[in-house]
């Protein structure tokens, strides 16, 4: 099991690296001089000849790309992903602020449409080709179709303006979470309602599932504890690995809404130019993303009992 | 053509009610983008006094901030989304499917290092990079539709090369091909006669998602405001000058996002039911 | 009543998109009180189907008619609820591969259990005390170690005797084996056979076997049923079958066997689509008149019912 664990961690480096140097390589092809944008941008004025060579040399910009690559790759990896652009604060300081607001979004979110999805994905495998089936099949191409930003302006048109219901933006109460939250659960569940429905589907092919039947158990056992139970190991697997969506997950909905979380700073800090925070959300949302394939790998060793004895 | 008929029993897609209903709903975003100037009115004549106004049996869907034709800006919205969506499948499917084949029939060190930078790419969430690479490119090149379809084709080649290199690497496994080269075949005769006859089914039905996966992107940067930009008429880029105006004419929101939502609809329906088919078919086989 | 099962003919066909499979064509046959009956056939000839059929287990694309009598009740037309007390209770089923029959992610001993805690209404405490004896008596050692592992652990036979023990658990009146021999290596057939034999020491039972193995029905059946395309050609007494079999396709797959000959079949299994017209042996046998364009019936041949003109 350990050796397990090591072979599968050796093996997300190269993949780690290979992310790192997309995110570098954003920062690298920035064009005319990062030092002379970094004046204007932090101070305000005119950059002086004196100034923009002083800041090249702290930041290192002098050096050849290979030079600088290893150097930002080492203190990244510690976390240290330069100072901002623009403001006079740490890129990690600038993202760490956001975060909190980011995960109350997605957490939110992540609970209700775990929930709902695996109530609907039950629901419509069991019926299967019933209307109720074709309804929850309907909705989910709908929920990959529709387009988020557009579903959350309705929504503050309906709730806001027509009904004085809900603030339309703002943040970090319970009724400013609202219709941000429903407009994201509307896409996060309607993926997850087809991988369940799916899921079973498959589990109540097998053959096993005709044992249990002729057993002469109520559909609801057969269901319940034999298909299901296999069933959950992929849809816990998929549903931990959307956990990567934390960091810029839902960046539609975080616009719509002024929630200023993670996803509104990428697009903010595009339009400010402040690419050392733009590079370090590409670089963390990539690790973020191969990390949970890791852990949800092992979390598959745990839960099945054919990979947990060492089959 | 023919050979696509073929391989999805051409005679099957109408009797599949996915196919049916994708397929009519697509032909209608394709025709209203292709005929545009006979339906549609100009689409860049601005009229202060018409400004914000709403539906009516003049401006069906009402006019802009600009007192412009909505109606007009909308279809000639769907040439835009359809022309740049379709150029960047385009871009992508050949790099893809290149680098895949090149990956998959050549095994070896090849394969090892493309198999790597296609793992590299799967793992980097699309949107992120696409949002900050066209950032990127405005900075160097200035606003372009050009930044647009090079940053998502960046991110979106992967996909076809991950499936044509799958492709190949199994057709690889089949005896058939095995058979071919004992017979001495040449190599180009295997790649026309076996591995793109195999791989068409598969790669049609990753294109035509994939076309209504870009148009939502197209959509969501155009929204951000670091799509296409004005006065071209784009659907996102015309809910994000409609979002200001929400309360007052929630019409520049509704129509356009409408035509966003029914025509990404529309290529996922017809994607699934193609697949839908095409598993069929090896059920049978 | 002599008898535990009738089936009166019964028809399945499996309906696709534009045509239908006649898996099973107009079948009648009995199963007696305490017998062995084997239902043998060649793969596709419909008796999987046949087994499955009984216990309505089939997919939802099936159109079955015909009667399937036990207990003077028709399980066809019995409500599902009803029918659920009767699947693993009175009549059981010992599925065709043991190795994909077993849930993967629940313990062996849970699964044994379930038949007893829900149609016995055994706690789950007593009923798995219960299933360590059932393991003991199938030779499923250490039994009480065993009851807590998981199918993989399980060798293919082990698998086996654990779903027959699921089987036998309740004491069912009739018991159905699809295929017990399938994948079963030569070297050990003779171990499933002594495992059948066991499930009848103490029980009174009925055992359905639906199997292709004609050595493995030669050691356990009393009575033979042949099934070809769909239909059955011929029941008989198990000796007078394997002595002096009636129907021109028995005579054929017994010459197949190889110590008497290893002579194939001419031709090939016809297509359950468009069977042949008539006797549906006609265009491979070797007696074949302009006569076997109708179609036989079953006639009475003392004991032994054959479908055939040969004999009218």
């Amino acid at each position: 099991m350990l050796r397990y664990i090591a072979r599968r961690a050796l093996q997300i480096i190269p993949t780690i690296l290979g992310i790192s140097i997309i995110s570098f390589s954003l920062l690298y092809i920035f064009p005319g001089d990062p030092a002379e944008f970094i004046v204007e941008a932090r101070y305000g004025v005119e950059p002086t000849q004196e100034m923009v060579e002083k800041i090249r040399i702290e930041m290192g910009l002098d050096k050849p790309f290979v030079v600088q690559y290893f150097n930002w790759l080492s203190k990244a990896v510690r976390g240290d992903f330069g100072i901002s652009w623009t403001e006079d604060k740490t890129v990690m300081e600038v993202i760490l602020e956001r975060l909190p607001i980011s995960a109350e979004l997605f957490f939110a979110t992540f609970a209700i449409s775990v929930v709902f999805a695996l109530i609907l994905g039950v629901i419509s495998a069991v019926h299967k080709d019933k209307a109720i089936d074709h309804i929850c099949r309907i909705y989910s191409l709908l929920g990959i179709s529709i387009p988020s930003f557009w579903l959350g302006l309705i929504l503050i048109w309906i709730f806001s303006v027509q009904l004085h219901l809900l603030p339309a933006f703002g943040c970090c109460e319970l009724k400013h979470l609202i219709l941000p939250v429903l407009t994201w659960c509307f896409s996060f569940m309607a993926i997850k309602t087809r991988f369940v429905r799916a899921s079973l589907l498959e589990e109540l092919s097998k053959n096993y599932v005709i044992t249990a039947r002729a057993k002469g158990l109520p559909e609801k056992l057969v269901v319940f504890r034999h298909a299901l139970r296999n069933a959950l190991i992929p849809i816990i697997t998929y549903f931990s690995l959307s956990l990567h969506h934390l960091i810029v997950g839902s960046i539609m909905v975080e616009v719509v809404f002024s929630w200023p979380g993670l996803g509104s700073l990428l697009v903010e800090s595009v339009f400010k130019r402040d690419f050392p925070v733009v590079q370090a959300l590409v670089f963390l949302s990539g690790v973020l993303l191969i990390t949970m394939n890791l852990v949800v790998d092992l979390l598959y060793a745990v839960i099945d009992p054919r990979i947990r004895y060492g089959d | 053509m023919f050979k696509v008929i073929e391989i999805f029993r051409g005679i099957e897609i109408p009797k599949n009610n996915l196919c049916r209903i994708g397929l009519s709903v697509v032909l209608f975003i394709i025709l209203l983008g292709s005929f545009a100037p006979l339906i549609a009115k100009d689409p860049y004549e601005t009229n202060m006094a018409k400004r914000l106004e709403s539906p009516s049996s003049e401006h069906f869907f009402g006019a802009d901030q600009l007192g412009r034709d909505l109606f007009s800006r909308v279809i000639y919205g769907a040439r835009t989304s359809l022309i740049v969506a379709i150029t960047i499948s385009a871009f992508s499917m050949g790099i893809g499917c290149l680098i895949g084949a090149v990956s998959g029939y050549f095994g070896g060190i090849i394969d090892d290092v493309i198999g790597r930078i296609i793992d590299v790419f799967l793992s980097i969430p699309e949107i992120v990079v696409n949002i900050a690479l066209v950032g990127v490119f405005c900075t160097i090149y200035g606003s372009s539709t050009w930044n647009v379809i090079l940053a998502v084709v960046f991110t979106n080649w992967v996909s076809y090369a991950r499936i044509t290199r799958g492709i190949v690497l199994s057709l690889k496994e089949r005896e058939f091909i095995f058979c071919s080269k004992a017979i001495g075949a040449k190599s180009s005769w295997i790649l026309f006669k076996h591995i793109i006859p195999n791989a068409l089914g598969p790669i049609i039905v990753l294109a035509t998602l994939n076309v209504g996966n870009i148009i939502l992107t197209i959509a969501s940067l155009g929204f951000l405001g670091l799509g296409i930009q004005p006065p071209t008429p784009e659907w996102g880029q015309l809910l994000n000058s409609g979002k200001n105006y929400i309360a007052t004419a929630p019409w520049i929101t509704f129509f356009p996002g409408l035509f966003i939502a029914l025509s990404v609809f529309g290529f996922n329906l017809l994607g699934e039911g193609l697949r839908d088919i095409l598993e069929r078919r090896r059920i049978y086989e | 009543m002599n008898d535990v099962l009738v089936v009166k003919d019964l028809q399945v066909h499996f309906i696709l998109e534009n045509t239908s499979v006649k898996a099973v064509d107009g079948v009648s046959f009995n199963v007696r009180k305490g017998e062995n009956l084997a239902l043998i056939g060649e793969s596709g000839s419909g008796k999987s189907v046949l087994g499955m059929t009984i216990l309505r287990l089939l997919p939802k694309n099936v159109r079955v008619n015909g009667k399937i009598l036990f207990n003077g009740s028709n399980l066809l037309e019995l409500p599902e609820e009803e029918l659920r007390k009767i699947r693993g209770k009175e009549i059981a089923l010992i599925p065709q591969n043991p190795a994909t029959s077993l849930n993967p992610v629940l313990k062996i001993g849970i699964q044994i259990a379930e038949p007893m805690e829900v149609h016995l209404g055994i706690d789950k405490k007593i009923a798995i005390q219960k299933v360590i004896n059932l393991l003991k008596f199938f030779d499923i050692n250490p039994a009480e170690k065993r009851v807590n592992e998981y199918p993989h652990q399980f060798s293919g036979g082990m698998k086996q005797r654990a779903l027959v023990a699921m089987g036998t658990s309740t004491k069912p009146k009739l018991i159905i084996a699809d295929e017990p021999t399938k994948g079963v290596d030569v070297t050990k057939k003779l171990r499933v056979v002594e495992l059948f034999r066991r499930i009848k020491e103490n029980n009174k039972l009925s055992l359905l076997v639906i199997t292709h193995d004609l050595l493995f029905a030669e050691k356990l059946a009393d009575r033979i049923a042949v099934m070809y395309c769909g239909q059955i050609v011929e029941v008989c007494e198990a000796k007078t079958f394997f002595e002096e079999p009636l129907h021109p396709y028995s005579k054929a797959l017994l010459d197949s066997l190889p110590s008497r000959g290893l002579k194939p079949i001419k031709g090939c299994s016809p297509s359950m689509v468009n069977p042949p017209q008539g006797c549906r042996f006609h265009p491979r046998c070797e007696y074949a008149t302009s006569k076997c364009l109708e179609e036989p019936p079953l006639i009475s041949n003392g004991n032994n019912n054959v479908r055939c003109w040969l004999y009218d």
